[in-house]
């Protein structure tokens, strides 16, 4: 009798009975929250002055943006930002404290951004630049030519990358981004938050088997050794899918209810221009928090395994919050490309834009693959390793002492 | 019928826990006796496959102690083991009857069935944690019989029980015992004595006597503290 889907039922019952579970998720639903509605609350500084409230400073800066919003950036309206940007008086401390950045210059604001991100001009660069449409796409080759340089890519990558580039929409055509720009953003940290999750939760799904001494019913029975051990994975696997898919979901709503689903359809590169793909804000979006799924999966098989290794939940959790922390403050220079490579990528530090949106490629079968395309299939393979590996280990527990 | 018990030790580092110990068991009650540390837990533990040998061979009709076929056929009641607390008696029953491989329908039925007997039916919807010591003996051996096991294996299945419980116990053990067989450890020789056919008694992690106990015998009490003195005082 096959009765494994009785036995995840009530395996994940296991999870979700626990009041930690429900604990660790309301902290995760109420920093997202936070993190996203953060920026809209208190006041608005430029020095040690407060001049405004961030949600007016936000609705101020909207309404410029609804007048530019569907318009293509092309000569004539790179020359109006520049000329606008020229009011303000060279000898300004601060230039966003002037009367006339507020009068000319603010309500170009989003283009004079967009100008600096993709060519990576400085401020007074971009002040003394005399505006030309085909000098701004001259200088965001370079700037991308740059960048492959410094990440060490191969002719073959670079070729990739060139090829990319001649797919994305130009001239840009402006279009409010806000929601995407801040679900972007957000990833790291949303990310951060399902690993740690995760880790909490799970930590103890397979140590408290033996802790709590259920572990002679389990493994004395027919299929304690075997089904019962997939079950286990395939419930702590959902868990984590789902608790991350939720989270991605509830991330999606607060920040188009907030900022509206505006360019659903922009060019990803108006929010982050160092990228050749040819996608849209929305599929980027998309396949951030589609990777942030794949990652809480692969992330929910190495606790499990660590928890039927180490015995212990605290010791997992101390493990796997190590790990976490590790790839925080740690990095490989990116000269060491391979091993930079391999530790931008593994899953506790992953979760970051400029890793899944990563321009450093992978060589498969005489194709490159980016990063979000890669990755996830890595991790289901490692998944079914590390599935793997902790069977004949979660099978060949002794009962011993006691 | 046949569980096979032939040669088999456990040692850990310079302890030997069980020392090559043979006996083969047929259909039947067999009493397990022994004070602390003479080995009973981890002769029990090696029969139900979940501690491996250091040497020697399990087997029941012909299939190893670490096949599923042997597994299905096996009912184990631990001394000392844990619960889910937030499931109910009759989650944990119906997940128990997963785990042995008994289908829906029959596992709803048969917890049913074994709920009455160990009188928890008025229970079942109840969570665990609301049980209390007994309550949760009782639950532990209606699990070890969902699977309707030829191979019985009780460690200290009356403790707990008030003497009322362990009266029903005991009726429940000498009929299941009939077409089984049933192996159970106690302290409380006059459990032996009202429902073993053999008494099986340990020492040292050796076996220094099997087989029936009759009045001619004498009192097995008496036979047990002669054999054990002043050790026993500690159980």
């Amino acid at each position: 009798m096959n009765n494994l889907g009785v036995l995840y039922r009530y395996e994940l019952k296991k999870i979700l009975m626990r009041k930690i579970v429900y604990a660790t998720l309301a902290i995760c639903f109420i920093a997202t929250a936070i993190l996203l509605i953060g920026e809209l609350i208190g006041p608005y500084y430029i020095g040690n002055e407060k001049v405004d409230t961030q949600y007016h400073m936000f609705l101020t800066d909207r309404n410029y943006q609804k007048m530019l919003d569907g318009k293509e950036i092309d000569q004539a309206l790179l020359e109006e930002t520049i000329a606008a940007y020229g009011m303000i008086p060279i000898t300004a401390e601060k230039y966003s404290a002037t009367e006339e950045y507020q009068k000319y210059a603010r309500p170009y604001s989003a283009i004079f951004n967009f100008v600096r991100d993709t060519t990576h001009m400085t401020l007074s660069e971009v002040l003394q630049w005399t505006p030309s449409l085909d000098d701004l796409y001259a200088q965001r080759q370079s700037m991308l030519e740059n960048q492959w340089i410094s990440e060490n890519l191969s002719e073959g990558e670079k070729a990739f990358w060139r090829q990319k580039e001649a797919g994305v929409k130009t001239p840009f055509v402006y279009q409010i981004t806000d929601s995407y720009y801040m679900l972007f953003r957000a990833v790291t940290t949303i990310g951060l938050l399902v690993l740690m999750a995760v880790s909490i939760c799970l930590s103890g799904f397979f140590a408290e088997e033996h802790t709590k001494r259920t572990d002679q019913l389990i493994l004395c029975s027919k299929h304690g050794k075997g089904m019962a051990y997939w079950a286990k994975i395939l419930a702590g696997i959902s868990f984590a899918g789902g608790i991350s898919l939720l989270l991605s979901i509830f991330a999606v709503l607060v920040s188009v209810g907030i900022y509206g689903t505006d360019g659903f359809d922009a060019m990803f590169q108006l929010i982050f221009a160092e990228y050749s793909y040819p996608i849209t804000a929305c599929q980027a979006v998309l396949i951030l928090y589609g990777c942030v799924i794949a990652t809480s999966v692969i992330f929910s098989t190495f606790v499990m395994l660590l928890s039927e290794i180490l015995h212990s939940s605290i010791a997992t959790l101390a493990v796997t919050f190590g790990m976490l922390i590790l790839s925080m403050i740690c990095s490989i220079p990116s000269q060491y490309r391979v091993l930079a490579q391999i530790w931008d990528w593994l899953p506790s530090g992953f979760l970051t834009p400029w890793n899944i949106f990563d321009i450093r490629l992978v060589s498969a079968f005489g194709h490159y693959l980016t990063a979000w395309q890669a990755v996830p299939v890595i991790y289901i393979f490692a998944g079914m390793v590390i599935a793997a590996v902790g069977k004949p280990i979660y099978r060949h527990f002794q009962v011993t002492g006691r | 019928m046949e569980l096979v018990i032939d040669r088999v030790s456990k040692q850990y580092k310079n302890n030997i826990a069980v020392d090559r110990i043979s006996i083969k068991l047929l259909k039947g009650v067999y009493g397990l006796l022994g004070a602390n540390g003479a080995g009973k837990t981890t002769l029990m533990r090696m029969i139900c496959g979940i501690l491996k040998p250091t040497s020697g061979t399990i087997s029941f009709d012909g299939m190893d102690v670490g096949e599923e076929n042997y597994r299905s056929v096996l009912g184990y009641l631990p001394q000392d083991f844990g619960y889910y607390p937030e499931f109910t008696g009759m989650d944990f029953l119906l997940y128990m009857a997963a785990l042995k491989g008994i289908g829906k329908a029959q596992a709803k039925r048969k917890s049913d069935e074994l709920l009455q007997l160990v009188s928890l039916q008025d229970v079942a919807k109840k969570k665990i944690r609301t049980y209390s010591g007994g309550m949760k003996q009782r639950l532990g051996i209606a699990q070890a019989l969902l699977n309707q096991p030829k191979i019985l294996i009780l460690d200290e299945p009356t403790a707990g029980l008030d003497p009322k419980e362990r009266v029903r116990f005991r009726n429940l053990i000498e009929d299941w015992g009939k077409e089984n067989i049933i192996l159970l450890s106690t302290h409380i020789v006059s459990d032996i004595e009202h429902i073993a056919d053999d008494v099986l008694m340990m020492k040292d992690g050796q076996l220094i006597y099997s087989g029936r106990w009759d009045a001619a015998k004498g009192n097995l009490e008496d036979f047990y503290l002669a054999q054990f003195g002043e050790e026993d005082d500690d159980e």
